[in-house]
């Protein structure tokens, strides 16, 4: 480990912002064993069966997640953008706190990946043990010997790691896992830098590069202006509430429209890129195959067992096991390594709302029981629907809500996708077969679910 | 409580906020969520925490959303005002959950 004293400035070419820059103390982190393990580890995991240009890595996505969230925060404490009524949550400019937590919001963008398991979200419930997520792997790699001894060989400021945490994770993520840390306004804007839903650099940087790997130009939008217009903003009270709001990340009016225009990209990524039925199927598969291969049949959560294990150890076995009929996992290898992958047998139709929205995994399970387990697969989108209720600084001065302002928004399609996908050879016969059956399977998951809510009561 | 009996009951509560001109906006539906698991114990399968102002839940937020994404709730936006103007309503085709689920919290003991 080198212990950098002199200030030097780095650049790298980057496919999407172009140059990306950083000083010693990123670069110590870049050149650690768990952020150049994510030169192993894709982006999109197997997207690139689909889309053959996505083959990136979250070594690059993390570099340009460090960049954005580096751009937005010198535009957010800008003197000339910092208002009267924000200005007691954001430090003094120039100031040692100013510097302290631009450096730790770099660091936080760096290692936000670093607990991904090969090929990334694809397989993380199943495969880690109760309570372990790739969120709480990156809390343990922040907080491991390895980056210990990056942390002190920093020069000052030095980044805590508990505040790295927290903004690498967010208030949710931080909940959700239990750390015991806390959020003040300023932190949480911090974090919402990073891992918002509107304005954070992990999205921005994942739609733009995303789209560019894909060949899809559904997720570009005007990211330069988005980032130019963003403010710190006393927040809009609910309607019919005197409620104090703390301050939040916002836009300045002029910026609505590229918001708006994120929006509608991640919308259109959603449904082309991330949720494509094929990129389902081999979702399923590689699990499957995750499953039969590995020891006991999950990932170890030994910090040194994760940093050994990328995408090229398992991309290595599943070829072997689709050559060797006796393998582990030789069926999932086979339908990844061969295009075989599960096709769609029936997908969500739009009267499955309501009280029918248990229809698509109902007509799985169904067609599991009469076509084999083995041959059908659910596949699904998250169910997602809240319109994004974010802060404008509106032209005459005041905060307004995003919703107030824009049609789009509130209009911003909320349904999902699900499939019930089968094994190819089987795919007339399901499809013929689930036709014939919808009916009376909704009727009956309907009836079962209404029977044990009487039984729980 | 199992998704759908959760939902129908939500669904039964931003009715009942929206009837009594309620505002019905996520704080009201987050504190009456709480206050209806606490004190009338209501088996949500939401945890709340002790949040910026008062009881919340992520997994709440996260719901509401779902219920839209399933045309259960509707988010009414009145363009008029310049505060956070988004309220949580019943979409109409909630009648379909609704002749399956009561709603009626009591119920729900």
């Amino acid at each position: 480990m080198t212990c950098a004293v002199s200030k030097r400035h780095y650049e790298v070419r980057d496919a999407v912002h172009v140059f990306i820059h950083y000083g010693d103390a990123e670069r110590a982190v870049i050149d650690s064993r768990p952020f150049q393990r994510l030169r192993d580890v894709h982006q999109l995991a197997l997207s690139y069966l689909v889309y053959p240009g996505a083959s990136h890595k979250r070594f690059e996505h993390s570099l340009g997640v460090m960049e954005v969230a580096g751009r937005i925060f010198d535009v957010v404490t800008r003197p000339d953008k910092v208002n009267d009524d924000v200005r007691d949550v954001i430090p003094e400019f120039g100031g040692s706190e100013h510097q302290y937590w631009r450096r730790v919001l770099r660091m936080a963008a760096l290692c936000h990946d670093t607990g991904h398991l090969p090929f990334s979200h694809a397989a993380e419930e199943a495969l880690l043990p109760d309570g372990w997520d790739h969120e709480r792997l990156t809390r343990e790699i922040i907080h491991s010997p390895q980056m210990a001894a990056v942390w002190d060989d920093m020069p000052r400021p030095k980044p805590e790691p508990d505040d790295v945490v927290k903004l690498a994770l967010g208030p949710r993520k931080v909940e959700k896992l239990n750390l015991g840390l806390s959020f003040d306004a300023w932190q949480a804007i911090l974090a919402e830098i990073i891992v918002g839903d509107v304005f954070g650099a992990d999205r921005i940087d994942y739609l733009l590069r995303d789209s560019l790997h894909t060949g899809v130009a559904y997720g570009r939008f005007d990211s330069n202006r988005l980032i130019e217009t963003l403010r710190i903003i006393p927040g809009a009270p609910e309607g019919g509430e005197d409620t104090d709001v703390d301050p939040q990340l916002g836009c300045e009016r002029g910026g609505l429209e590229s918001a708006e225009a994120l929006m509608l990209a991640r919308y259109f990524m959603f449904a082309q890129v991330y949720y494509h039925s094929a990129r389902l199927a081999y979702n399923e598969h590689l699990k499957d195959f995750l499953a039969a291969w590995l020891p006991g049949g999950h990932f170890s959560t030994d910090i040194d067992g994760h940093l050994s294990r990328a995408d090229s150890e398992v991309l290595v076995a599943i070829r072997a096991a689709a050559d060797d009929p006796s393998a582990d996992g030789h069926d999932p290898a086979r339908r990844i390594a061969r295009r075989e992958h599960f096709r769609i047998g029936y997908s969500r139709r739009p009267d499955d709302v309501g009280a029918r929205t248990l229809a698509t995994e109902a007509i799985a399970r169904a067609a599991g029981a009469e076509f084999g387990a083995e041959n059908v697969r659910y596949g699904a989108s998250p169910r997602r629907g809240d319109p994004p209720d974010f802060p404008v600084l509106d032209r005459d001065g005041s905060s307004v809500s995003s919703l107030s302002l824009s049609e789009v928004l509130t209009k911003l399609p909320a349904s999902r996708d699900e499939y019930v996908l089968v094994e190819p050879s089987l795919r007339e016969r399901a499809k013929r077969w689930i036709a014939e059956h919808r009916e009376g399977i909704i009727d009956q998951a309907l009836a079962e679910q209404a029977r044990e809510e009487e039984v729980s009561k | 409580m199992n998704r759908l009996a959760q939902e129908a009951v939500l669904v039964g509560l931003a009715r009942r906020l929206h009837d009594r001109g309620s505002w019905g906006g996520e704080t009201h539906l987050q504190k009456a969520t709480y206050l209806m698991h606490e004190l009338l114990g209501v088996p949500f399968d939401f945890r709340f925490i002790l949040y910026k102002h008062g009881p919340f839940s992520f997994e709440l937020r996260d719901e509401l959303g779902s219920m839209r994404a399933d045309r259960l709730l509707d988010v009414l936006v009145e363009p008029s005002l310049r505060e956070r103007a988004k309220r949580w309503i019943p979409n109409t085709v909630r009648a379909s959950l609704i002749k399956h689920w009561p709603s009626r919290p009591e119920k729900r003991r």
